[in-house]
């Protein structure tokens, strides 16, 4: 094997060169937190970019990750928020406490795959929505890639919450949640254009009783 | 007075033709039924009105037949009344097939009563309707010669009078008997009936044929039953060929939606919600609720939504009718076109994916969810269809994103507490009596969650920190 100059391994178009970070043109939605921010290439949650996010536990503090984002939008930016099979009821008294409001919120349930896999896509296409959050215990190939095309069209803000990832075909932006020593920690398993990363987001609890 | 009458000789076929103009049909009535009348296909192949059944079948095989409905027939002179009334005010429907037309009322709109007759006709050819229409001076004089000397009146030189004294005693409605003895009197023509002299005519004939003579020359005035145009939309289709595809059911759904949208374009309505009812050979109907987030009047608003709940059907029966009723009439809201207008645009966007929605997931699927004054955390929720309670607290203790609609009992110890207790008591008034005491606890895998120990010491988890 002989020895290649380091001109001629970037040459290479397979390598791709950490320090080249990728300016995606996709616009992106801080995600309040400035740590996380810093991780995610575009300084924030990607729109029209399906995000998977994968947490085996509901209670951890998975919504915690999305809250400021969803604050933006439905106080700033008026614009209405859609979850797509939530595994229980989103409590009013709470998203109050948390500067949500619940009016701009629509719950939608469907009965199977077929149709929860239509709402999404529907939901993903119109750019009037602010953001759509799907929970599904899985996210397969053909899914993934479905709802990618239709975030793409309306380009929305679109994440998919999974209890167990599918490593085969991950979507472009793949996160995983897990809680250790009172914190949740956020690995990012996968990113266009940019690198992994591990993050630890505390969430306090803010009023003592 | 100068009156425009407008006769529709085959309603019934043309209603039918609407969904099938391909198809060779026929009206039949009577015992032994007999061909009452044929389309213009059928009566190519040599059907003829007066053909017994067997005959008319034998020339053409796949003559459709139609059994005669004289309540039917009134319903579609409704539709058309309905339909010509924005243009031709008042009308008066004449039972079985014909719609009479004040067209000295209408000389300010239209001009004169040939230009009124014009701009009608025109309209009801739209609507593939075979019409004859005639002025006359009174309304039964119109009735008579539209009847009967339909093309006579095209040319405003004519005298009706003359071409209505040629014209046989038995183009009146008359009952068979009297024209049976007027003819044997040796009257044959209405002009011969006009010179006869009336007391004489009273005495042999009774005084209803006088009367009925004066109408016809307006010595005495008619009574009318003015057309009232319906509050609300209905609409019936008769399918020819029954289906049992869901599929085949667009094309004449198509038809009565844009009906509907000519309907409340003309009185500047808009709907959402819509019933549509199909009805099945079996004599059952399956009903289709259609309801939008926003009030609509286009057709093609209302088509997609249509088309996502024809998917969803599942048709075991074949279907033979069609039936669209719109009750629910709101004001047509102008649509806004502010110069930064994006923000009402959104909310249509919206407005039009939540119909979708409701369409195919139903309609309870899709909701909003707000507070609601009580201390039982379960309570203290509702949809957003329901009726706003009163005024709410801007904040609340500390409470769990999640809810679950039954508590959990707890299976594992917590490993660290965080809050609690905090007492919730109530509910003694309505039956549903609450004592707990709430705590934060952490569980194993690092969950939060929201816990509670009632009267009995039973610990159950009732929401998650999400």
């Amino acid at each position: 094997m002989s020895i290649q100059s380091i001109s001629q391994l970037l040459a290479d178009h397979r390598i791709w060169s950490a320090s080249q970070k990728k300016q995606t043109g996709v616009a992106a939605l801080s995600s309040g937190y400035e740590s996380l921010d810093h991780c995610l290439n575009g300084g924030g949650w990607p729109l029209g970019t399906l995000i998977e996010c994968q947490s085996e536990h509901t209670g951890i503090g998975e919504l915690q990750v999305f809250l400021p984002a969803m604050r933006n939008l439905c106080n700033r930016q008026d614009k209405a928020i859609f979850w797509v099979d939530p595994p229980h009821l989103p409590y009013p008294p709470a998203m109050i406490n948390a500067g949500l409001v619940p009016q701009q919120f629509y719950r939608v349930q469907s009965h199977e795959r077929e149709e929860r896999l239509w709402a999404l896509e529907q939901l993903l296409r119109c750019p009037a929505v602010g953001l759509v959050m799907g929970w599904s215990d899985t996210l397969d190939n053909t899914a993934a890639r479905r709802l990618q095309l239709a975030a793409e069209a309306g380009k929305t803000l679109g994440v998919i919450m999974t209890r167990y990832s599918t490593p085969s075909a991950p979507p472009p932006l793949r996160l995983s949640l897990a809680p250790e020593n009172g914190q949740l920690q956020v690995r990012i398993r996968r990113q266009r254009g940019g690198q992994g990363a591990v993050t630890a987001l505390s969430f306090p609890l803010q009023v003592p009783l | 007075m100068r009156w425009l009458y407008l006769h529709f000789p085959s309603l019934l076929l043309d209603h039918y033709a609407m969904t099938a103009p391909e198809l060779p049909l026929a009206v039949s009535a009577g015992t032994p039924p007999a061909i009452l009348q044929a389309n213009a296909i059928a009566r190519n192949a040599g059907v003829q009105p007066g053909q017994a059944l067997a005959t008319a079948r034998a020339l053409r095989a796949q003559l459709h037949l139609i059994p005669d409905n004289p309540k039917r027939e009134h319903v579609y002179l409704r539709e058309v009344a309905a339909s010509i009334y924005p243009l031709a005010a008042p009308v008066f429907p004449w039972k079985p097939d014909g719609l009479l037309v004040d067209a000295r009322a209408l000389k300010r709109l239209h001009g004169s009563p040939w230009q009124l007759e014009r701009h009608l006709l025109e309209h009801i050819r739209q609507r593939a309707l075979q019409v004859q229409s005639a002025i006359g001076e009174t309304p039964r004089m119109a009735r008579i010669l539209a009847r009967w000397a339909p093309d006579c009146s095209q040319q405003p030189g004519q005298c009706a009078d003359q071409i209505l004294a040629r014209l046989p005693v038995t183009a009146t409605d008359w009952p068979e008997s009297v024209k049976e003895r007027l003819q044997r009197m040796g009257l044959k023509t209405l002009g011969q009936l006009f010179n006869y002299c009336p007391s004489e005519l009273t005495r042999r004939l009774g005084p209803e044929v006088t009367r009925e003579l004066q109408y016809l020359r307006g010595e005495r005035r008619e009574a009318l039953d003015e057309f009232l145009p319906p509050p609300f939309f209905k609409q019936h289709l008769e399918l020819l060929q029954e289906t049992a595809h869901a599929e085949a059911l667009r094309f004449p759904l198509q038809r009565l939606l844009q009906e509907l949208e000519s309907f409340l374009r003309q009185r500047q309505h808009a709907t959402d919600c819509l019933l549509i009812r199909l009805k099945k050979t079996s004599g059952e109907t399956t009903r289709l609720d259609v309801r939008l987030s926003k009030a609509e009047h286009r057709a093609e608003a209302f088509m997609p939504l249509v088309a996502l709940h024809l998917e969803q059907l599942q048709l075991d029966d074949e279907v033979k009718a069609i039936s669209l009723r719109v009750t629910r009439l709101l004001p047509l809201a102008a649509p806004a076109t502010d110069l930064f207008g994006t923000p009402q645009q959104t909310h249509e966007e919206v407005a039009a994916l939540l119909s979708r929605l409701r369409a195919r997931l139903g309609e309870k699927q899709v909701h909003q969810v707000q507070c609601r004054a009580d201390h039982r955390p379960e309570r203290a929720w509702q949809r957003l269809d329901t009726p706003a309670s009163t005024s709410m607290p801007a904040s609340f203790p500390l409470r769990p994103l999640w809810l679950l609609h039954h508590p959990q009992p707890v299976s594992t110890a917590a490993q660290r507490w965080l809050a609690g207790p905090e007492r919730i008591q109530g509910g003694w008034w309505d039956g549903d009596y609450v004592r707990r005491d709430y705590y934060i606890a952490e569980l194993p895998q690092g969950r939060r969650a929201w816990l509670y120990r009632n009267a009995e010491g039973q610990w159950f988890v009732h929401g998650w920190f999400g």
